[in-house]
């Protein structure tokens, strides 16, 4: 059963992965990183992300109409160079956590991608 | 052998917001910068340093690991009591070699826990401290942390706080509802709001109400918040009258909630060392929240 620094290791081994993190959205805190962060600073991305992580799910627009109960699965941003995709985290435990994972668009698919990183996610909350 | 820390350098007779005294997480930084390993007992919560690193950090206020993993249903009270901890075995690796628990869950777990606790104990006046040179933490030892890492999440947890509504004094106020919040259907409130709501009956604190749900301290302060920011908890004025009196209403807790008499005997440090602190409140009202907490204890 892996552990965050695992999850991380294989999180990079996705195809275009250039860097990842695990961040807490409610400090900005980076509970671990794998790869280059942003401009090399995984602290400083994890900050940018986490405003955006909060943008999701401090509003209930981006939950599903039927239950709040239900909220976002994971966020997408594409500029003409990178995908950046985050995946939050639902531990059971309120941990308010997600996985920001950027990828170079030359070679990444953002589908399968998508589908790693929610299957990585998955398997870090394990038993 | 234990050491003893002196609490502050400023003689603290007349605490104002102008000399506040040291915090718990001042002298947790102060200890740090020395890579001192043991465990700093203040009135306000337990932190465990190793080499200088946080390895963890207990307030009374806050739920504890094990506590976050049987609310979260991944563990019942009958295993944790199976597998609780040796010295020669601490509960982490108990936890882990059962195959009962991934180390993801536990790792996250233990980050949660640990930050819930520093967002509670790290900002209060530290009080007298003690600092037991050597100790390690029950628990074991997993994913050390670094003080000042620690302490800038728990200042920017804090102004999250105040930029959905700001107000910090309904951190230690009682829940009250506003007249119209049990007619109300929205479907735009989370789970941990809906619970809120539920339990809120205008005498719990958000605290007392986290207790209650076995939540953490930090989702139930955020929930307030968006409560009363959205207009379905009332926000009182503040008793303290702006700016006279900074020190009350900027702490989440008081600190008398997690005076030692409320740290479980496996918290306290070195046998035979008295207690610090007041035993008794100044404060009505911590006096009140005390008293509230125990009739709830007696009732779980």
């Amino acid at each position: 059963m892996a552990g965050i620094d695992e999850c991380l290791v294989e999180a990079m081994a996705i195809p275009g992965a250039l860097g990842i993190s695990l961040v807490d959205w409610t400090s900005g805190l980076t509970l671990g990183a794998a790869g280059e962060g942003p401009s090399g600073d995984h602290d400083a991305g994890a900050a940018d992300a986490t405003e955006l992580a909060r943008a999701v799910v401090q509003n209930p627009s981006f939950a599903d109409p039927d239950s709040a109960a239900t909220l976002a699965e994971d966020v997408i941003v594409s500029s003409p160079g990178r995908y950046h995709l985050l995946r939050f985290v639902e531990a059971g435990f309120e941990s308010g956590t997600f996985l920001y994972l950027r990828l170079d668009r030359a070679t990444a698919n953002l589908a399968m991608a998508r589908l790693l990183l929610r299957s990585i996610a998955e398997r870090l909350v394990l038993i | 052998m234990s050491l003893q820390v002196r609490p502050a350098l400023v003689p603290r007779r007349r605490p104002s917001a102008l000399a506040p005294g040291r915090t718990l997480g001042d002298v947790v930084e102060a200890l740090a910068a020395e890579h001192r390993t043991g465990a700093v007992q203040s009135t306000t919560g337990v932190v465990h340093l190793a080499e200088g690193e946080v390895l963890q950090v207990q307030s009374a206020a806050a739920p504890d690991l094990p506590t976050l993993l049987v609310r979260s249903g991944r563990l019942t009270e009958q295993d944790l009591l199976e597998l609780s901890g040796t010295p020669r075995e601490p509960l982490f690796e108990a936890l882990l070699s059962s195959g009962r628990i991934g180390r993801g869950v536990l790792e996250l777990c233990h980050l949660s826990a640990m930050s819930d606790a520093a967002f509670l104990a790290l900002p209060q006046d530290s009080g007298p401290v003690r600092f037991q040179q050597g100790a390690h933490p029950q628990l074991g030892a997993i994913r050390p942390i670094d003080v000042r890492t620690l302490r800038a999440a728990v200042a920017q947890r804090r102004a999250l706080l105040d930029r959905i509504w700001p107000c910090p004094w309904l951190d230690t106020a009682p829940v009250r509802l506003s007249a119209n919040t049990e007619a109300r259907t929205d479907t735009g409130w989370s789970r941990g709001q809906r619970a809120v709501v539920r339990v809120a009956d205008g005498r719990r604190t958000p605290l007392v109400i986290a207790r209650l749900l076995g939540r953490p301290a930090f989702a139930t302060l955020l929930d307030v918040r968006r409560l009363a920011a959205a207009g379905l908890v009332e926000t009182p004025p503040d008793r303290a009258g702006p700016a006279v009196v900074a020190a009350p209403v900027r702490s989440p807790v008081p600190a008398a909630l997690a005076a030692p008499t409320a740290l479980s005997a496996e918290l306290s440090l070195g046998a035979g060392e008295s207690a610090h602190g007041p035993a008794v409140p100044a404060d009505p009202e911590v006096a009140l929240l005390i008293r509230l907490r125990a009739a709830l204890e007696a009732r779980l």
